[in-house]
């Protein structure tokens, strides 16, 4: 693994290496002088707080657009083809205010649709954070070129493939072409048996079913299927993709809903270990924010702890907004 | 505190990746690896196949080749070396879910002057007999460079199914 940032925010460093491992640890740099010898260097001393504090975003998940031409049935944003783009140059301010190594999760809507993709991209780039996209599979061809060049030219780093016809062949064929940080993305209650073989030594995110919008006229229609698949996932195929798939991770609502850690026979230590943090824990006794994430919808100009967060707690911003600022504004109400 | 994400970027635009694990050939079995550096290995004639017996052994091939992987006169250069490939087995390992905890008081550094010239040498109750310890092309300095340079082919060693024949030539 070779080191593609590292850094120090709160009460912690953070080291993220080119294959996506993010290794945080509690402690402090310490002057060290050598004996004998003139001058000294720091070095990072670990400790053993209970928890990670934050003053900036690790990482941020920024919704772009909300036009898609996808029509997924249970998409959760609701996004169709009269979905606006978010004006990115108006957010400027708060982009040049990110840190070297923060995370950005982009996505839409469809965010290859977005204008301004490439000019918001090579920004993020210029300012050493590491962009992160998530692309529906129907995207893949239509963008095909597009696609190529975010990969050619570092614009992005890890790619997630929302999962819709795990048969298509020249689908897989081509996201194979697109490196070793490509995970496909799979909704627990959608995702299927028939799935599996196509799988198979990938890295899969494991997404929780998000009961919303579009989600939740789908679980209504379908209920039957998207329970039988929940409860299959949970008690029988987790360990199956666990053996089969190079990397399973889960999304915090897939984590309620699966519970990995009793399923998958996960130790304490190990789950301490590899767990990032609830994205609800948001302040410690001492009024320091806990949370790493946070989550930015250019289209309504709201930030807020995450992209189904309640309408009342979504907050404006104007996009000059310094990013540490509206991570505190996203954690107001929890 | 630590934590480890494994071998995925934050690619989820709805919320994070809130937990990770990596999977690969070999078939991890057990989640906790104490280590002392205290086996020795060459004399007997013993298969050493237990993943913590592995991992000892090349912590102990390791420690051999350390003090003369580090440039330096300083004891604390060469303890700034151990320590961050310690810290680089503990990590690659975590991110498999493998707890790996080194003995406090496994390894002790000293340096003595000779004239002009220091030697500084890595004490440790293990031993590698002198006919098989890491030298040039032999395995166990193989995997001394894996603990060194590539701790993922390190924890597949430990985890797969090859294991250490140590034997002598009196027969």
């Amino acid at each position: 693994m070779k080191l593609l940032k590292g850094y120090k925010n709160g009460n912690h460093i953070v080291k993220i290496f080119d294959d996506g491992t993010k290794i945080k640890e509690t402690g402090h740099f310490e002057a060290v002088c050598l004996p004998g010898m003139k001058g000294g260097y720091k070095k990072w001393l670990p400790s053993d707080e209970d928890h990670f504090t934050y003053d900036f975003p690790e990482n941020a998940d920024i919704k772009i657009t909300d036009y898609c031409d996808a029509g997924c049935a249970y998409c959760h944003e609701n996004s169709t083809v009269k979905g606006v783009h978010g004006d990115l140059r108006r957010i400027e301010k708060t982009l040049d205010s990110l840190h070297a190594g923060t995370e950005m999760a982009v996505g839409g809507g469809n965010a290859l649709a977005h204008p301004d993709l490439i000019w918001f991209l090579e920004k993020l780039k210029s300012k050493g954070v590491l962009a992160n996209i998530t692309i529906n599979q129907k995207h893949l061809r239509p963008y095909k070129d597009l696609i190529c060049k975010l990969v050619a030219e570092n614009l992005v780093h890890g790619i997630g493939i929302s999962l819709i016809d795990s048969s298509n062949k020249d689908d897989f064929d081509f996201i194979d072409t697109l490196g070793n940080n490509v995970v496909i993305h799979a909704i627990a209650g959608v995702l299927d048996e028939k799935d599996f073989d196509v799988l198979k030594g990938r890295k899969i995110l494991i997404l929780g079913y998000k009961n919303l919008r579009r989600g939740s006229s789908f679980l209504e229609k379908d209920f039957v299927n998207v329970n039988h698949r929940m409860n299959m996932l949970r008690n029988v195929w987790l360990t199956q993709l666990k053996n089969e798939c190079k990397v399973v991770s889960f999304d915090c609502l897939a984590i309620e809903q699966l519970d990995p850690k009793k399923n998958l026979n996960i130790s304490q230590e190990a789950w301490d270990t590899l767990f990032q943090g609830a994205d609800t824990d948001v302040k410690d006794k001492d009024g320091n924010i806990t949370c790493a994430t946070m989550y930015v919808d250019v289209t309504t100009m709201t930030v807020a702890r995450m992209s189904t967060a309640a309408l009342d707690k979504r907050y404006s911003f104007n996009g000059d907004e310094d990013i540490s600022d509206l991570l505190k504004i996203s954690t107001q109400g929890w | 505190m630590k934590t480890i994400r494994t071998s995925v970027f934050e690619t989820n635009s709805s919320s994070m990746h809130a937990i990770s694990f990596a999977n690969d050939d070999p078939k991890v079995t057990v989640d906790k690896i104490y280590v002392s550096a205290s086996g020795e290995y060459g004399w007997d004639i013993t298969d050493f196949k237990a993943p913590d017996e592995k991992l000892d052994y090349a912590t102990v091939a390791f420690m051999h080749i350390a003090r003369t992987a580090v440039k330096s006169e300083l004891e604390e250069d060469v303890i700034d070396y151990i320590d961050e490939k310690l810290q680089n087995v503990v990590d690659c390992f975590a991110k498999h879910g493998v707890i790996v905890e080194f003995a406090e008081d496994m390894y002790k550094v000293n340096s003595k002057r000779y004239d002009t010239a220091v030697y500084i040498q890595v004490a440790i109750s293990g031993y590698i007999d002198h006919q098989s310890a890491p030298y040039e092309d032999r395995d166990s300095a193989q995997v001394a460079r894996w603990f060194a340079d590539d701790p993922e082919e390190l924890f597949k060693f430990v985890f797969n199914s090859s294991y250490i024949h140590t034997d002598n030539d009196n027969h």
